[in-house]
């Protein structure tokens, strides 16, 4: 690595050109790594920085059950990270494939196709987070959150609504964001804030809906 | 037993309505959560020490013995509440476990007028003193809803509340407490911008009351046994002097004001005042550079009785400011009666009119007295000239004094006697504006009707008897006019006369000539001094004192809630609010009326709700 940043700073004087392959330095997720989030993107770092252009689908594929995913590809410096479109599936193996497609900036080839395996956790894992409550009984023994949520897009709170409870723990301040764990579907979330404040405690309106998708 | 309670219960209901009864803690729901590290167990009886050392030593590590068998466990640092409940809840020693609840007692203040003040708790008692006819008794529960609120809070100490007014009798011992400490550098609770400014914000008119009277409504000392009730029991009041004692300030001095509240750290101000007049400029700009720090600004619609955009004189373009500002940090209040309709002096409007609050039969400290005169005690000289009678002119009858004798016309009807061509008729009291008075006024209203030659006059003499008699101290010169079909306004300053014999008359003089003028009848006497120091209060009406309903209440909001803006403070306050009713209906941009529980308990949506998946 020491050397080959020579070369390229040698390459602008007109030197010796850059002839060694890029190879592999790491990637995550892990190698038959297990219960990886859906909303995780895959990440390859390389032993030197390599072009973007050729970074694509056919160089870099991520595929599930023979069907490869498309997403976005970000490429800084030594690092590429490939978003899948959409996120991941739940209870999925995917494949990553590496290929001598990948080339330097001096465009020499990856120094050998890599590959490696892992798989998504059954649940998707969704968080959420707002903005504190600047109402102190929410931030007070008795005050808290309830996020409410719902597969039915604009969803009304009742008793049945599927919550769960942020409350107040202790400090200044009532924690504003909570993580789910939730199987595949189309979730609706609506968010309440709470106080013990006056008989019975008070609730402010919920927040408009917000959707995600977990796959 | 139980019937004895029962008892006990009705007198103390029939009690709290008669008259402020004691104090009385009523417990209520938990409404303070629990305390953190604490749970309250109760052993089965017969377990042994040991057994239940054991038990709540896996928890707690200090134990406080409450009852027979209870016992309340400090927890161990790390160990929560919950968790706590539910292992000691698995022990076979424990017969109850639960968290230790916080409770606030729901405390009825004990102050001594605090029976009068329907808009904090109306029970729809009737305002004994009453300056507003309509709606006394009104409806019981319409109120702003105070006692709920002081379960949450009683104290504002924390958002310092300026009252830009005539200044503040900040020795009036229902206020002293709750001044704001200027420090070294304001040692009388604020600033007097009036007249080139002094650091003394107290009244100097005898007339002076309006500004003593705001701040108690605000933040009388609450349950301390004396006079009125503020919305805030404890607070620090900061006295702003910008009106002068005809209650009129300029721009410059109202601008001053409120940037001295502004750097000054005032989270509230209180502006019981509004004045008809074009878009002024500057004075936007001041109430814009309390919006730039975060403080608020309450004031009044006005007493016109008027839309605030049209003007008192349906005058197009003449609005009243400063209720008309748009500003965000301007909450503009009207003025409901004990029923909660609308007063009929209220001005409103519904873009600039934000919340309607208490504005009639309002009790509340004046650092002074206020005696309206009934007109026995006067002194007619010669006997035949004017006398003391109960006049009807069409709007029920009034107390007056009439020269001639026989004045008083049918109702509906102008006087139509003549007073006598040789008249030299004075009619004199005497007033005791001694024993620490400091300064005195007197007003009273005339219909007048003297022909040019005679002549209507006033005096006074601090040695007492006719004040008419050798020199003579005018208050009003000798002079002639008509005032027909109307009433004339007279105020006079007593700053010569504070003595416990000051004689106050009035004189009409004929020239001998017949004459077909009708004379005078003086009606509606005022007599209001400055007494600093001591425990007076007294009935006003006025949007003036539905301002600071919604100044205390924002304070009390403020002061509980230390992250609030001023635009979460006006959230809570509107949103906060009661629908409107009656009369008020359709007089307010928000159609609403100031709620202090509402404000309190009021919580707004979480903002900037993000969703991702991980």
């Amino acid at each position: 690595m020491f050397l080959a940043a020579l070369f390229l700073t040698a390459c602008t004087g007109g030197g010796t050109p850059d002839t060694t392959a890029p190879a592999v330095a790491s990637y995550s997720p892990a190698a038959s790594a297990a219960s990886v989030g859906v909303g995780t993107a895959i990440e390859v770092i390389f032993t030197e920085p390599v072009r973007a252009d050729s970074v694509n689908a056919a160089t870099f594929r991520v595929e599930t059950g023979g069907v490869v995913l498309s997403g976005t590809y970000t490429t800084r410096d030594r690092q590429v990270r490939f978003t899948p479109l959409g996120g991941l599936a739940t209870g999925s193996t995917y494949t990553v494939t590496l290929t001598t497609g990948i080339r330097d900036l001096a465009g020499n080839p990856l120094a050998g196709t890599v590959t490696w395996s892992f798989s998504t956790a059954s649940l998707g894992k969704v968080e959420l987070q707002w903005t504190p409550s600047r109402a102190r009984g929410v931030n007070m023994a008795g005050g808290g959150y309830k996020v409410y949520y719902s597969t039915t897009p604009g969803f009304t709170i009742d008793a049945n609504t599927l919550v769960v409870d942020v409350p107040w723990s202790g400090g200044t301040q009532t924690p504003n964001t909570v993580t789910l764990d939730l199987p595949p579907g189309n979730y609706y979330f609506r968010v309440v804030a709470y106080s013990a404040l006056g008989p019975g405690g008070s609730r402010s309106e919920p927040t408009a809906q917000k959707a995600i998708t977990i796959r | 037993m139980p019937s004895f309670l029962i008892t006990g219960f009705l007198l103390l209901a029939g009690l709290s309505q008669a008259v402020a009864g004691p104090l009385v803690p009523r417990f209520d729901k938990p409404v303070g959560g629990y305390a953190p590290d604490e749970v309250l167990v109760r052993f089965r009886a017969g377990t042994a020490p040991a057994q239940r050392q054991q038990a709540a030593g896996v928890v707690g590590i200090r134990f406080v013995s409450l009852a027979p068998d209870v016992q309340r466990v400090r927890l161990k640092p790390g160990e929560t509440v919950a968790s706590a409940v539910v292992r000691l809840a698995a022990d076979p020693a424990v017969a109850h476990v639960q968290p230790n609840y916080r409770y606030h007692a729901a405390l009825a203040p004990d102050d001594s007028d605090y029976g009068q003040l329907w808009g904090l708790n109306n029970t729809g008692q009737t305002i004994t003193g009453a300056v507003y006819g309509t709606a006394n008794p009104g409806v019981a529960g319409r109120d702003i809803a105070a006692e709920a609120a002081w379960d949450i809070a009683t104290d504002c100490r924390d958002a310092i509340v300026a009252v830009l007014d005539t200044g503040i009798d900040y020795t009036h011992p229902d206020l002293a407490a709750n001044m704001w400490d200027g420090g070294a550098a304001y040692p009388n609770h604020g600033w007097d911008f009036v007249l080139g400014g002094d650091n003394d914000p107290r009244p100097v008119g005898g007339g002076e009351h309006h500004g003593t009277h705001v701040a108690g409504i605000i933040a009388a000392v609450g349950n301390n046994t004396r006079g009125a009730t503020g919305v805030c029991w404890q607070a620090r009041l900061m006295a702003v002097r910008v009106l002068n004692a005809n209650g009129i300030g300029t721009t410059a001095d109202i601008i001053e004001g409120i940037r001295f509240a502004v750097d000054r750290g005032a989270k509230v101000i209180n502006m019981s005042l509004a004045g008809e007049g074009p878009y002024d400029t500057l004075y936007a700009e001041a109430i814009d550079y309390a919006r730039q720090r975060d403080v608020l600004v309450v004031t009044a619609a006005g007493n016109a009785g008027v839309d605030v955009r049209v003007g008192s004189d349906n005058d197009s373009g003449t609005w009243i400011y400063p209720c008309a500002f748009p500003h965000e940090n301007l909450i503009c209040v009207g003025a409901l009666d004990q029923a909660y309709d609308i007063a009929s002096f209220s001005n409103f409007g519904t873009v600039d009119v934000d919340l309607g609050a208490p504005g009639t039969n309002v009790r509340s400290s004046l650092p002074g007295r206020v005696q309206v005169d009934d007109f026995s005690g006067w002194s007619p000289v010669p006997a035949d000239g004017w006398t003391s009678t109960s006049c009807d002119l069409g709007n029920g009858p009034w107390s007056m004094l009439v020269n001639p004798t026989n004045w008083c016309p049918p109702p509906g009807y102008l006087p139509s006697n003549t007073y006598a061509a040789n008249a030299n008729d004075v009619i004199y009291r005497i007033f005791n504006l001694g024993n620490g008075v400091a300064a005195a006024s007197l007003a009273y209203y005339a219909v007048m009707d003297v022909a040019g030659g005679d002549s209507f006059a006033t005096a006074y003499d601090a040695n007492g008897g006719n004040p008419f008699a050798g020199t003579v101290n005018f208050l009003q010169a000798p002079f002639a006019g008509s005032s027909l079909p109307n009433s004339s306004y007279f105020e006079h300053d007593l700053g010569n006369c504070l003595t416990a014999t000051c004689a106050i008359g009035f004189r009409l003089q004929g020239n001998g000539d017949a004459t077909t003028a009708t004379g005078m009848s003086i009606y509606y006497l005022e007599l209001k001094t400055l007494e600093p120091g001591r425990d007076n209060y007294g009935n006003y009406n006025g949007t003036s004192m539905a301002s600071p309903y919604v100044a205390g209440i924002a304070a009390l909001v403020r002061a509980f809630n230390p992250d609030y803006t001023y635009a979460d403070t006006v959230e809570a306050l509107i949103a906060g609010g009661d629908a409107a009713v009656g009369t008020f209906v359709g007089r307010s941009r928000t159609d609403r009326t100031a709620n202090a529980e509402g404000a309190l308990r009021y919580l707004a949506p979480p903002e900037n709700l993000t969703v991702s998946v991980r």
